[in-house]
């Protein structure tokens, strides 16, 4: 004769699936809840504006400090463009720049000549003004230069032009053969080719980019997105076990009241 | 025959289209700001002049867009107590173009020339910048008149509520002699 082996009840083995899911669950709600609210408040915390630093995060994503594409000497600073960005040694001037044509000083100040702009920089690495084709610089901007008494000339497509004191008209260059043109030549010290680099890369991964991917679970990979949907199922499973598994409880403690009174 | 399901499931696609166009549509250039100088002045523009953004005024500024401004010169066309004004300012990501005559320390109109951004592009409307007509700088460096906002385009209505206060800061600096 064969013994039966008891029957496990339906609501005990519900409560079993409830708490293993809800333990397996607890760490991807967590993870969800913390980075959504975090998402949620992203201007208060500005995380946008905070960039991740930390080598182990950015090596996740691959990033890694490209190249000093251009360089130009002028008066014993470095211009240099990383990434598409503008440098005055390693402080960011710009983070959209054309290719470097050349870079001079001018009244205390520096005139880069990139793409089809002209940039103002200040020594400490402010930008000062951004001068495209609206403030009158020649279409075409190909290099930069300084006219025998001084002034500021500039090469577009249709020939050289020359500016006014402010470099706030321009109009067409007499005698072109007599214009001095800047080169960008050499290359930066290694050292401060580096710090410019380092900063480009500590400015390239902001934290709401990590958070967005945490939330999704792209942080991981392709696969990522269904494990949080996967945790997603559960949640939902959790959240109509639950109110379930209260139910049957309420009833059954109602009943054995109910039995008692009739005692 | 027409089929309902098919007709139904076109919708979602129709929606997601009309998003993207109006999308595209929202970013461009609205007007040169060469144009708008130009239009400001009744076509013959005074000569522009270098307003330097240092010291105090930077400070204000600074205040007022709540980062350090991302100039430190700007030009003005500056003629019998009127002033044009071509300022930028981020709204989420992208920088927004905005032409601001102020008349007597007074705003007399304001536009979007520029705009960069998918979003908010609803700040170019009339509706909208009409509401900066007359308005003014009161204690504070803030504008002496609330500024509605537009559901969806909260940045971009910001970025040209501080611009307009720049702007009356600017022409504050550059009259003052006048």
């Amino acid at each position: 004769m064969t013994r039966r082996k008891p029957r496990r009840p339906p609501l005990r083995s519900l409560y079993v699936w409830h708490r293993w899911l809800g333990l397996t669950a607890a760490a991807l709600t967590l993870m969800l809840a913390l980075t959504g609210i975090a998402l949620n408040h992203t201007e208060a915390l500005r995380l946008d504006e905070r960039y991740v630093r930390s080598a182990a995060v950015l090596a996740l994503y691959g990033i890694e400090p490209p190249p000093v594409e251009a360089a130009c000497r002028v008066d014993g600073r470095w211009v240099l463009r990383i990434g598409g960005r503008l440098y005055l040694g390693a402080t960011e001037v710009a983070r959209r720049a054309g290719p470097l044509h050349g870079a001079l000083e001018w009244n205390g100040l520096y005139l880069v000549a990139a793409g089809e702009e002209l940039l103002l920089v200040d020594p400490a690495g402010r930008l000062a003004e951004r001068m495209g084709g609206e403030a009158g610089v020649p279409a075409g901007l190909r290099r930069i230069g300084r006219t025998p008494d001084g002034r500021i000339v500039a090469e577009g497509s249709h020939g050289p032009y020359v500016a006014d004191a402010e470099l706030l008209t321009w109009r067409r260059a007499a005698g072109s053969g007599t214009l001095r043109w800047v080169r960008c030549e050499g290359s930066p010290p290694p050292a401060l080719a580096d710090a410019a680099r380092a900063g480009y890369v500590a400015t390239m991964l902001p934290w709401e980019r990590v958070l967005l991917d945490l939330h999704s679970g792209r942080i991981v990979g392709r696969l990522g997105p269904w494990a949080m949907d996967a945790a997603a199922v559960l949640l939902v499973f959790l959240s109509l076990s639950g109110p379930w598994l209260w139910w049957r409880q309420r009833r059954k403690r109602r009943a054995r009241r109910h039995t008692r009174a009739g005692v | 025959m027409r089929c309902p399901g098919r007709q139904a499931a076109g919708w979602p696609v129709a929606v997601l289209l009309m998003l993207a166009v109006t999308a595209a549509l929202a970013r461009g250039v609205y007007q040169r700001p060469a144009d708008f100088v130009s239009e400001a002045f009744g076509g013959a523009p005074p000569p522009p002049k270098v307003v330097w953004v240092t010291g105090s005024l930077r400070e204000r500024i600074a205040r007022v867009l709540g980062h350090p401004p991302r100039f430190l010169r700007v030009r003005a066309w500056l003629r019998d107590g009127r002033s044009a004004w071509v300022l930028e300012e981020i709204g989420k990501e992208q920088p927004i173009t905005v032409g601001i005559v102020v008349d007597r320390g007074r705003i007399e109109r304001i536009r979007v020339l520029i705009f960069r951004e998918s979003r908010g592009w609803e700040v170019r409307e009339p509706f909208f910048t009409r509401q900066f007509e007359g308005a003014t700088l009161r204690a504070g460096d803030e504008l002496d008149r609330p500024i509605d906002g537009i559901s969806g385009a909260t940045l971009s209505v910001r970025a040209l509520t501080r611009l307009a206060r720049v702007a009356l800061l600017l022409h504050r600096k550059v009259t003052a002699g006048q």
